[in-house]
């Protein structure tokens, strides 16, 4: 029962012959009794890895998905502010989950990236100690993989597992912005944000720099189309608990006629907590 | 060949863009120019109903010869490398200004094309300029006007020109290869630089078109139909252009 | 008849081959799963403003695939020049092996045709808009959650003059064993052919 409980891959013929009770894996049945007939398949999506595959679709896809949504939701507001609320509550969506999978990601060691969670030969097991965490946390976890695996379950996935080994949260807002400056942009758009950079005149201000902003680079002269990335990095942070205000500002010029600045304000509560926590 | 004028007309004859490259003013004024697009337009449809039915047949039965894709009638246009694309530029791969917007690579496209054009005007010479016209399937025209006329393209000038901006990296500006390409066949050299004329510019205008679903159709405050006021594709428009000077 | 099917299959064949090469090497991409998640925050805020009148949700993601259709055949064409198809046995090839693969990088399988060969199904083995979805119960019944994809083709193939209607069959997501969109020709609009073409 507790395999199955950690196993989120279950194999997928065990589901498909049809019962009539409640199905404790799978939940209550989706049809009406009298709809019972065909066989019910179960969603595919918790077999699947949740490492990332690396799927790409084409830049016009989504330009195209972007300008539709942008004029939706342009013709749908009455005021500019609606209009970014509802652009920036978009890209929020996006960011809170992004907190969660890309960090999730980043714990996985590299050596097991391929494919799965769990390295299928034994060797890899050791192989991460003295790397991440602390040491006794580390030989705890290789004790647990070992008896996973002994129990040859390579084909499945669990996290339970790697909960010990997952990367530790950041605490620290320059921690935090340089990931989402990185992983979260590399992740995105293939590579590091073009700047970050804190302001000289207040505290509480940072500034994420991207010259060329994928999203909204066939959009002429409108810079409020960029609080989808703004409602992104504020959704991110603030699930994280960094709460603050994100705006776009241009900085165009010759060469990069849709620069953009993300401003980052964090809120007052956040600076104090952090003195009190690392010192001013 | 230096474009003098650029238009784009929607499939109901109305005129959506225009720019006046050349320094001096033509004399038109934006009224003339609306009625200049929806008279293109209406002279298309008469000319391709004046197109004799021999020369249809003729696309046609050519077009059964060949086992190609691009074979369901209409003139094959061939890929003219690099028309209107900036030559420095494309040497250097790692520089990021030279994106083509959602367009991978250094050109917008590389592969010889089908003219959905096949019984409507495509050209129309003058003593003055040459204007060249591109029709979409979705019934767009885009058309250029260049100061070029083609009994003049054997000007000495011309070629001294494109001798000097040819570059070492085997990519050559447009009019260099206009004129080595009309000097191997010397036999009918009128004809054959008219074609090659007429070639250049449906590459070029197949690029306008490329540049517009970028950066027309992608722009969320545009509306169909509709004039075009994005800077941005002004400004990628302007940089072929003067590529092509 | 066999000289016919002959060269659609060799046709086919090398329509294939366009459209990865122009998905190699001609198109510039980005992170599907950015997609998928903006997709997805389309269609549950859509889902929160209709209060879950899934039927509106549908038409909704309908006209928006619509407003998209019209524009996004522009980019095709501009980037394939591809000629008019003479028949819907071609315009099926064209959908599947060129623009889905070009734009999503997928390839519909192609079947199900009607006797008189206007009618045919799409069958995707795989969605990029649906790769990480799962439907609230109340939504199985109603929802088509990929409904913009019909619009999609809809307004795409309006524009080249062809009416069709465009809707799902089934869809892996409501539990059913596959998904299925259905493209059915009305008419072609031989008026608005643009002239010149023929």
């Amino acid at each position: 029962m507790t395999d199955k409980l950690i196993l989120t891959g279950m194999p997928e013929e065990q589901n498909v012959h049809s019962t009539t009770g409640y199905e404790y894996i799978i939940g209550p049945k989706q049809s009406l009794p009298n709809e019972a007939n065909a066989p019910y398949i179960p969603s595919k999506i918790y077999s699947e890895s949740i490492l990332y595959k690396k799927q790409q679709v084409s830049l016009m896809s989504m330009a195209f998905l972007y300008q539709e949504l942008i004029s939706q939701i342009y013709k749908n507001s009455k005021t500019s502010t609606e209009f970014e609320t509802k652009l920036s509550n978009h890209g929020s969506n996006i960011g809170f989950k992004l907190l969660d999978l890309l960090n999730l990601r980043a714990s996985v060691p590299s050596s097991a990236r391929s494919s799965t969670f769990l390295p299928s030969n034994a060797s890899l097991t050791g192989g991460n100690t003295g790397e991440t965490g602390g040491a006794s946390t580390n030989t705890n976890t290789s004790t647990i993989l070992t008896g996973y695996i002994d129990k040859s379950y390579e084909s499945n996935e669990s996290l339970s597992n790697m909960i010990s080994q997952l990367r530790r949260r950041d605490l620290k807002i320059i921690d935090i912005l340089q990931f989402i400056h990185g992983s979260v942009w590399s992740y995105l758009f293939g590579a590091p944000s073009n700047d970050l950079v804190k302001s000289s005149e207040r505290e509480n201000e940072y500034m994420i720099v991207d010259n060329e902003p994928v999203l909204t680079q066939f959009i002429s002269g409108n810079f409020s189309c960029n609080y989808f990335m703004c409602g992104l990095i504020k959704g991110f942070l603030s699930q994280a608990g960094f709460e603050c205000t994100v705006s776009p500002h241009p900085d165009v010029d010759e060469i990069y006629p849709n620069r953009v600045v993300y401003l980052i304000k964090f809120e007052k509560q956040v600076l104090e907590r952090e003195a009190l926590k690392f010192g001013a | 060949m230096a474009i003098q004028t650029l238009l784009i007309i929607n499939k109901s004859g109305g005129l959506i863009y225009h720019r006046n490259y050349a320094g001096e003013k033509n004399g038109l004024n934006s009224n003339d120019y609306l009625i200049l697009a929806s008279t293109l337009h209406s002279v298309f449809a008469i000319a391709s109903q004046l197109t004799p039915q021999a020369v249809q047949l003729n696309a046609k039965r050519s077009s059964n010869s060949t086992d190609n894709n691009f074979s369901k009638g209409g003139e094959k246009i061939p890929y003219i490398p690099y028309v209107g694309m900036n030559a420095n530029d494309s040497n250097n791969t790692t520089n990021k200004l030279n994106k083509l917007g959602s367009f991978m690579g250094d050109d917008y496209f590389k592969e010889s094309f089908v003219s959905w054009n096949k019984g409507g005007l495509r050209q129309l010479s003058t003593d003055h300029f040459t204007m060249f016209i591109y029709q979409t399937m979705t019934g767009m025209k885009f058309v250029a006007i260049s100061s070029s006329v083609l009994r003049n393209t054997a000007d000495p000038s011309h070629s001294g020109k494109s001798n000097t901006t040819a570059n070492a990296n085997g990519i050559q500006n447009s009019t260099t290869i206009s004129y080595s390409t009309a000097q191997n066949s010397s036999s009918d050299y009128n004809s054959n630089s008219s074609n090659l004329q007429v070639q250049i510019a449906d590459n070029f205008l197949r690029k306008i078109y490329c540049i517009y679903s970028d950066y027309v159709m992608k722009d969320p405050f545009y509306s169909l139909e509709m004039p075009i006021k994005s800077e941005l594709f002004d400004k990628k428009v302007k940089q072929m252009v003067s590529n092509l000077e | 008849m066999s000289t016919t099917d002959k060269t659609s299959s060799s046709h086919s064949k090398s329509l294939k081959i366009i459209g990865d090469e122009i998905w190699k090497n001609k198109t510039e991409k980005i992170n599907a799963e950015l997609f998928a998640m903006t997709y997805g925050s389309i269609v549950s805020q859509l889902c929160q403003d209709f209060q879950r009148d899934y039927k509106k949700v549908n038409d909704q993601l309908f006209t928006m695939g619509y407003n998209i259709g019209v524009r996004l055949i522009e980019d095709f064409l501009a980037r394939t020049a591809m000629p008019r198809c003479e028949d819907m046995v071609r315009t099926a090839e064209v959908i599947s092996k060129c623009a889905f693969k070009i734009f999503l990088n997928i390839s519909p399988q192609v079947s199900n045709w009607s006797p008189n060969k206007e009618a045919f199904s799409l069958i995707f083995p795989e969605n990029p808009l649906s790769e990480f979805v799962e439907l609230p119960m109340d939504a199985t019944k109603d929802l088509w959650y990929s409904n913009i994809l019909c619009g999609v083709m809809k307004g795409a193939l309006e524009m080249v003059q062809l009416d069709c209607d465009v809707y799902f069959v089934s869809d892996v997501l409501r539990s059913e064993q596959q998904t299925e969109i259905r493209v059915k020709l009305n008419k072609v609009l031989r008026d608005e052919i643009p002239i010149g073409e023929d």
